[in-house]
């Protein structure tokens, strides 16, 4: 039986074009999610595991209105764990202030770098001044304490403690 | 009469067009290249993908520093509360001043601080932790975040033992 020609006359040899339009506005959505949801790499925050209080009475920090302030970084010295050292893991690798490390037994420059700080700022004539801990969870208490005795020398009066938010605020 | 229009050939031949014919054919469709924004969405969506990292919710929890020499100590007219915080593995133990017994974990810190701060019938009673320097700094903020649960408002450290 001889085929039909009717396909042959109707099939066309034309160019298929995919239709781009559904997948640049996915494209776009995934770039707003990314943009709004990432974090914007800062000096002043390093990458650590921050405390995590049950019932945690953090206030979110944009709430704290005062943007005067100095942020001691306290970065563990086996951040994740993989030496399998747990001592490495609860002593501090160094204070961070803006990127720069300060070496933790260095308790002298730590005291000039707060007092450096609160000056600039007084010389400014900005008021509330404040001191931002934020410390590894896993730290010992003795490697913060240096950061409290520091700041209380140069006469800073208020400190912040970051942790964690509670969940669903 | 029917408007027409007049075409020249490369060799200069004159084509009419008829006002029906021309109407019959589809528009000239105008499209920017689309192609270039299409790259850089990509080269962008890829950026975002390979240095993408989850932000923890992240909040302060403010307080006040004594001002001068803190591991000197001072002066405090009202016997203020001291909750002691000894490790015990990876959890941590409280211990609090005429209390004899210890107490474990954040709850039953703040129950206890709660019970305090309605026996003292004040929340301005100062509340004073006095961390051993082995114990993580999670357990810290978590007996400074209680005595802030239970409204004292007069909270302090004490330097480690």
């Amino acid at each position: 039986m001889a085929k039909s020609t009717v396909y042959k006359k109707g099939g066309q040899t034309g160019v298929v074009d995919m239709n781009m339009t559904p997948m640049i506005d996915v494209t776009f959505q995934l770039i707003i999610f990314f943009i709004l949801a990432g974090q914007i790499a800062s000096n002043e925050i390093a990458q650590l595991k921050l405390p995590d209080p049950d019932h945690s009475q953090a206030i979110e920090a944009k709430k704290i209105k005062v943007t005067n302030k100095v942020t001691v970084n306290v970065v563990s010295a086996d951040p994740d764990g993989t030496s399998g050292d747990p001592m490495k893991v609860k002593a501090a690798k160094a204070y961070i202030i803006v990127g720069v490390p300060i070496d933790v037994a260095d308790e002298g420059t730590l005291f000039d770098v707060l007092m450096d700080r609160k000056q600039a700022s007084e010389a400014r004539g900005e008021k509330g001044f404040f001191v931002e801990i934020r410390g590894d969870r896993r730290v010992n208490f003795d490697e913060i304490q240096p950061i409290l005795v520091a700041a209380a020398k140069a006469e800073i009066p208020r400190m912040n403690i970051s942790a964690l938010l509670e969940l669903g605020e | 009469m029917a408007k027409s229009t007049e075409n020249m050939a490369n060799g200069g031949t004159v084509h009419y067009v008829s006002a029906r014919k021309k109407r019959g054919r589809p528009k000239p469709k105008m499209q920017p290249p689309l192609t270039p924004m299409i790259d850089v969405t990509f080269q962008l969506l890829l950026f975002f993908l390979l240095t993408f990292t989850f932000r923890e919710a992240e909040g302060q929890i403010p307080s006040r520093l004594p001002i001068g020499d803190i591991t000197k100590g001072h002066d405090v007219k009202i016997d203020p509360i001291f909750v002691v915080i000894r490790p015990a593995g990876d959890q941590a133990i409280y211990e609090m001043s005429g209390i004899n017994v210890g107490i474990h974990g954040p709850e039953e810190l703040y129950r206890t601080l709660m019970g305090r701060q309605r026996a003292l019938g004040s929340k301005e009673v100062p509340v004073v932790i006095k961390p051993r320097g082995d114990v993580a700094w999670q357990h810290v903020v978590e007996a400074f975040n209680q005595a802030i649960r239970a409204k004292f408002k007069n909270i302090g450290f004490a330097p480690s033992t």
